[in-house]
């Protein structure tokens, strides 16, 4: 039963690297670690402690601590832009150049063909994430001394970020067009993102019409529930008060997100068999 | 009577409001090569979806060697070569067959054996390690017969196998078919080339918007009408209407017509009308119908 899975995982993976996909991905990472690691050896060189500040490292750690969780926040869009880009066209390029006809055919079926693709495609995003985000801990850790213990979960948090969407991406491309289904997407994505902000604000002017508007965009789709998660990891919301910034964290999403985000994931991958099993290919 | 490879009963596809197949019913004995002739968008790439299970039949259903559509074990004993195919193009050659011979559940020692027994068969072994893009139509469309062959199916589907070959690439698809009828396989070809089905096929069944309007084996299909090919020069306008008043004139063209005979004996009483009535007789021969002929008339009578 696993064995089609497999299969198909694995060529997914190998079309990854011979179309550069793989390729892009490590050059995009790339590109962004330089900038941050570049970024964070001159801010921690010429940083000044202001005058009267007690303890000059608290200071260095409450800074440092912000620009990693400002570079989690685009290691997040990154992460989703790659999960679905790679993922928009799974199976509707497929289905659009007839590649399935050989395929479907043979002795395997045809959920098996959808759970290898997000295997596949689960696996690239999940390790695009991962890599780019223990990447950032290190440099964070090399220049600028600051590290945490739980922030290998925002790692794992980030992955299962990639996870989701390529789920969720895969599962619009059974039933759209690799276009259609990537803005589809990038849509959701993006509401999910802008519910998260208002959550936020929602929480700071203590309304909470708008904390509701939050909650339900990450029912809708938790994406951002998942970064806010894997933000809070990091361990850098102590030094909010100092530091100041766009990342203070005033609301961290339940367990109950996390939860909702793993049945989130089976449910799109259910949804994706059931329509494709019933497609006229 | 031989067990059969395939049968479809009130097989139908409704896209729409519009029928691609009708109602199909077809019963084809194993060990033969049975071609599925028809015009475009007649529903043979259709039929050969259901029976894969590519499409969902909207009504209808059949049995591939002997178990329902979509058993799993049977898949494992079926080739198919599709009509609009478009492999994964970033393989090699012989990536490719290795990929799909992995999907037919092979070992790796199986895999090796076939994949360069089959690139022999069609003539592909000096480009096994080239990209799929680097192809051309007809080099894809020998790979992708290479691919419905590496398991050694009992049951092979070729949906318009040489559309894109050469005379030399059809050739040798011919001797691939014949080859497999030696080793007592069921080949199911859906063609409209049909100098090619009539020369491999052992029974055939014409199709037009979805439903048989002819089948039988081709013997007895070409045995069932005479043709009379006649030249004849200076022939008057009442001899040709005592000719039409007696028999069926299939074709005419200037000085040359065709007459339908049920009864070759009629060819002496023919030439005997026309010489006495003053014509010149240049030529004349009497033959079987041919393919073409059969499904020119046939679909013909039946359409429009
Ligand atoms: N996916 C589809 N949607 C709508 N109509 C289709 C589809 N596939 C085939 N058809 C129609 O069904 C008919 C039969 O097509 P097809 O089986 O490809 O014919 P053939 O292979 O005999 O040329 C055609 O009229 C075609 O336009
Ligand atoms: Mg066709």
């Amino acid at each position: 039963m696993t064995g089609p899975i497999l299969i198909i995982a694995h060529i997914t993976l190998q079309e990854g690297v011979r179309k550069k996909a793989v390729l892009g991905g490590v050059l995009l990472a790339a590109a962004f670690l330089a900038l941050y690691g570049l970024g964070m050896y001159f801010v921690m060189r010429d940083l000044r402690v202001p005058e009267g500040f007690v303890d000059p490292d608290v200071f260095r750690d409450a800074v440092a601590g912000q620009l990693l969780a400002s570079a989690l926040n685009v290691a997040g869009m990154l992460t989703a832009l790659v999960a679905i880009f790679t993922s928009a066209g799974a199976i509707a390029t497929e289905v659009e150049q007839n590649t399935l006809h050989a395929i479907i055919p043979k002795p395997l079926m045809r959920w098996q063909v959808l759970v290898g693709k997000c295997c596949g495609l689960g696996a690239m995003s999940a390790a695009f994430a991962i890599v780019t985000t223990l990447a950032l801990l290190s440099l964070t850790w090399i220049f600028a001394g600051f590290f945490s213990w739980s922030s290998w979960q925002s790692a794992l948090l980030l992955g299962l970020l990639g996870i989701l969407l390529t789920c969720v991406t895969v599962c619009a491309s059974t039933l759209l067009s690799s276009l259609t289904a990537g803005v589809t997407v990038i849509m959701l994505y993006g509401l999910a993102l802008v519910g998260g902000m208002v959550e936020q604000l929602g929480v700071l002017l203590q309304i909470q019409v708008m904390q509701n508007i939050g909650v339900i965009s990450s029912l809708v789709l938790p994406s951002d529930a998942l970064w806010r998660m894997a933000a809070q990891r990091l361990d850098v919301q102590k030094f909010a008060g100092l530091a100041g910034g766009p990342f203070e964290g005033f609301s961290q999403p339940s367990i109950f997100m996390l939860a909702w985000a793993l049945m989130y994931i089976i449910l799109a991958v259910l949804l994706g068999v059931r329509v494709f099993g019933r497609r006229d290919l | 009577m031989a067990d059969l490879a395939i049968t479809t009963h009130q097989l139908r596809k409704v896209y729409g409001d519009t029928p691609a197949v009708a109602s199909l019913d077809l019963a084809v004995p194993q060990g033969e090569i049975f071609g599925f002739l028809g015009p475009n968008g007649a529903g043979k790439s259709t039929c050969v979806k259901m029976l894969l299970g590519l499409v969902f039949p909207t009504g209808g259903n059949g049995t591939l060697l002997g178990a329902p559509l979509g058993d799993r074990h049977v898949k494992a004993r079926i080739g198919f070569l599709p009509e609009l195919f478009r492999f994964h193009e970033w393989f090699t050659a012989r990536e490719f067959l290795n990929f799909h011979g992995k999907l037919y559940g092979m070992s790796a020692r199986q895999r090796k054996e076939r994949i360069s027994a089959v690139l022999a068969l069609v003539n592909l072994e000096h480009t096994a390690g080239q990209q799929l893009r680097t192809f051309s139509k007809g080099m894809l469309q020998r790979i992708g017969i290479a691919q419905a062959l590496l398991h050694d199916p009992e049951l092979i589907f070729l949906d318009e196998p040489t559309s894109a070959l050469d005379p030399i690439g059809r050739r040798l698809v011919r001797d691939i078919i014949r080859k497999l009828k030696a080793e007592q396989k069921t080949v199911f070809l859906n063609s409209h080339l049909l100098s090619e089905v009539e020369a491999v096929c052992d029974r055939v069944a014409i199709i037009q918007r979805g439903e048989v309007v002819r089948d039988g084996t081709l013997d007895e299909l070409l045995a069932a009408r005479r043709l009379l090919d006649i030249h004849v020069e200076s022939m008057s306008a009442a001899v040709l209407e005592r000719v039409k008043s007696q028999w069926t004139v299939a074709t005419s063209e200037g000085n040359q017509f065709t007459l339908a005979l049920d009864d070759p004996a009629d060819v002496p009483r023919v030439v005997e009308l026309l010489v006495t009535g003053g014509a010149d007789v240049h030529h004349v021969a009497l033959r079987h119908e041919s393919l073409e002929d059969l499904f020119v008339r046939t679909v013909d009578d039946t359409g429009s």
